[in-house]
């Protein structure tokens, strides 16, 4: 098909073109024996779509298929709750596992050994504070800084 | 569901309602739409494969259709998404095959063609015509075909072709209108 109206010929054919241009095609098949021609043999084909014998599937075949349908189905379904079921159960260890995890996290950062002073004594300018027999810390003042000792276990550190 | 209710079923609910009933687990539902559908899709499926596979894919669509009716979009059309599915299904096993089905049909014609001795008889003919189409059928692409098919067997609008491939209007168009120019091109010995 050399005639450029021929796919507008086609859509003409199978009545999927609007009026105004369908008048338009008519004329044109009017005058166009290349597509006057090409409706002809559309219309042959067409015709042996009609006439051609309707290939048929046997009862038989179509309840086996349909057995098979059935099961196929009943089996991937099945497959899928499976999949979903392990999702759903490492979905939920994930969380329990992030959730153990950060109260382990929060419980080590929270800890701290409780202090509480218990007294305090002044000696010679000397600020002494009573935390209990592990922490003593002295507090000192100079005239250029505070003195901040914590006395430990019998152990000495000091902070400036 | 005893045979005679199950038929009326069958006449009386629209696919929405099948398909509404299949969501809440009715299986004659199923049943139901798989003998309102069977032969159409087999019919797409016949015009990529042979009757074997024909079949195999008539299977894998409604397996498609059964598991994933839940992702079926409320409000689309159900027709033009099983005609999809079978499309995909039969693109998706072109892709395994990786190869054009094999053609016996031309075989059959060549022999049929040099039996020049005898005129053949109008049910000869008609046979040779029949073949030579479904040789030439078998030579379009994918794409052409699958828009053939859906015009030529199912008579589908092409507003409905357009839905079910994802493509345009024009598009349609210009795929059938090339799908008719390679099949009359191929026939032309005949029509």
């Amino acid at each position: 098909m050399t005639c450029e109206w021929a796919e507008r010929v086609s859509a003409y054919f199978d009545g999927e073109i609007s009026d105004e241009r369908k008048n338009d095609v008519q004329e044109h098949l009017k005058t166009c024996s290349e597509c006057a021609r090409y409706i002809e043999r559309l219309r042959a084909l067409e015709s042996l779509r009609k006439n051609s014998v309707q290939e048929e599937v046997s009862q038989e075949q179509w309840d086996s298929c349909w057995q098979e349908i059935k099961q196929e189905t009943t089996r991937r379904i099945l497959k899928r709750r499976h999949v979903h079921f392990i999702r759903n159960l490492a979905i939920l260890g994930a969380i329990a596992a992030t959730v153990l995890i950060a109260l382990t996290v929060w419980a080590v950062f929270k800890y701290e050994p409780s202090l509480q002073c218990t007294g305090v004594a002044e000696i010679g300018g000397v600020e002494i504070l009573d935390y209990g027999a592990e922490y003593t810390p002295m507090v000192m003042e100079t005239e250029n800084a505070t003195i901040i000792m914590v006395i430990d276990s019998g152990e000495e550190e000091t902070k400036r | 569901m005893p045979n005679n209710v199950r038929q009326n079923a069958s006449e009386r609910l629209s696919d929405e309602e099948l398909v509404e009933r299949l969501r809440n687990g009715d299986e004659d539902s199923a049943s139901i739409i798989f003998e309102r559908y069977r032969s159409r899709i087999y019919r797409i499926a016949r015009s990529f494969f042979d009757e074997e596979s024909a079949l195999d894919i008539v299977q894998e669509v409604f397996v498609h259709m059964w598991s994933g009716i839940r992702g079926f979009r409320a409000g689309a059309k159900f027709s033009t998404w099983l005609h999809r599915i079978a499309i995909n299904c039969c693109y998706d096993l072109l892709r395994r095959r990786k190869v054009r089905k094999e053609e016996p049909v031309e075989e059959e014609v060549l022999t049929l063609r040099n039996e020049d001795s005898e005129p053949p008889d109008g049910a000869v003919e008609r046979r040779e015509l029949e073949a030579a189409f479904k040789c030439a059928l078998d030579k379009l692409s994918p794409k052409l075909r699958a828009v053939f098919t859906l015009r030529f067997f199912e008579q589908l609008p092409y507003s409905e072709i357009a839905r079910i491939l994802k493509c345009s209007i024009g598009t349609v168009m210009s795929r059938l209108f090339y799908a008719r120019q390679q099949l009359l091109e191929s026939l032309s010995d005949y029509i």
